[in-house]
């Protein structure tokens, strides 16, 4: 792998690395969110430093240029980490779908509550 | 005495429910009235209010699925032994409650109300039709029930059934998947004849461009749930 690229690899994922641990530190990221992405920056620095890990993939693949096989690991890293969030898209659809339920009920027992009392005060 | 609980999924409703509370007044049963106001921007709730119905209003639109199963997890916490799904566009004729009722009494946990037996009263559009062939073939293939009208809102279902729904009820488009869901999930499902209106006010939540998704969707929804077969309870 050409040393431009090596270079350009490691410093961009230590500045983006570092943006979003200050983003952490900050509390406007959860870390539960941002932990895909640390893993991943991590991958690229070491893909990065090793570049025969690049080249062994590609072997493995039968890739014929290995920045092809650095191509294919980030598609896969990027995949992962959309699928984590579709995930926690679902899982906060449901969530909110409870929360609307419950509070729709909520208010409807309050109004009847309500009704009752004044019955009862009159 | 079983409490029935009368479920009215109502989303800018406002012009239709009028006429749909005084025709289920008309009928002269004591059922229990619960209109869910899917926070629709027309005025529903003030006009369920002036009706002196019971109505739950939601914060956020859940889309029909969400809807109705608010009116189900009400009919759990109530105690309710059956509960009818009736459409707030007043499509559905309320004097077939007791018909519903009535199968649900016999021992069905799932009582349809079909427009196609009889073949009377409002028998949808042309295009609409060919999607209700295709589901009822589809359902047909996968559970081997015969259902002439999967996408009938109109339905009566038992206290068990009622329980299985406050755990899952599907989000859009239920009606086809619920019944796959049911039969898999062994409960018995009938269906009776009904004479269905046509929509007085407001339009079908299915227009052309959402019919295409409505069909992907909702037939990936009964391939799954029909092969995998998952237990709610």
């Amino acid at each position: 792998m050409d040393n431009i690229l090596r270079l350009f690899i490691i410093v961009g994922t230590l500045i983006f690395a570092y943006i979003i641990i200050n983003m952490v530190n900050k509390r406007k990221l959860q870390l539960r969110y941002t932990l895909t992405w640390i893993i991943a920056s991590i991958m690229f620095i070491i893909m990065a430093i090793f570049p025969g890990i690049i080249d062994f993939v590609a072997d493995v693949l039968h890739i014929i240029e290995p920045v092809n096989a650095l191509f294919l690991i980030m598609i896969f890293l990027l995949m992962l980490i959309i699928f984590s969030l579709t995930k926690a898209v679902s899982s906060y659809s449901n969530k909110v779908k409870d929360l609307t339920q419950e509070l729709g009920m909520l208010k409807n027992f309050i109004e009847e509550y309500k009704k009752v009392g004044k019955n009862i005060n009159d | 005495m079983d409490k029935v609980l009368l479920i009215i999924p109502a989303y800018n409703e406002s012009k239709s429910l009028p006429k749909l509370i005084k025709k289920i007044k008309d009928t002269g049963e004591d059922y229990d009235v619960l209109v869910i106001n899917d926070c629709s921007t027309d005025n529903t709730e003030v006009v369920c209010r002036e009706l002196q119905v019971n109505s739950i209003s939601l914060p956020t639109n859940l889309g029909i699925g969400g809807a109705i199963q608010t009116g189900y997890k009400f009919a759990f916490t109530n105690d309710y032994n059956i509960a009818v799904q009736v459409d707030g566009d007043g499509q559905h004729n309320p004097e077939y409650i007791k018909d519903l009722i009535d199968e649900i009494k016999s021992g069905n946990n799932m009582v349809i109300g079909s427009r196609f037996i009889s073949g009377e009263g409002f028998q949808s559009s042309f295009m609409r039709r060919i999607g209700i062939t295709y589901f009822n073939n589809l359902i047909k293939l996968l559970t081997g029930i015969r259902i002439t009208d999967p996408t009938s809102g109109f339905r009566a279902v038992d206290k068990k059934t009622i329980e299985f729904f406050k755990s899952y009820y599907p989000t859009d488009y239920p009606e086809p998947e619920t019944i796959v869901l049911l039969k898999k999930n062994k409960f018995n499902i009938k269906e009776i004849p009904v004479r269905m209106n046509e929509r007085l006010e407001g339009k079908s939540s299915i227009d052309s461009i959402k019919s295409i998704y409505y069909m992907i969707k909702v037939s990936a929804a009964i391939i799954i749930t029909a092969i995998f077969a998952h237990k709610e309870v």
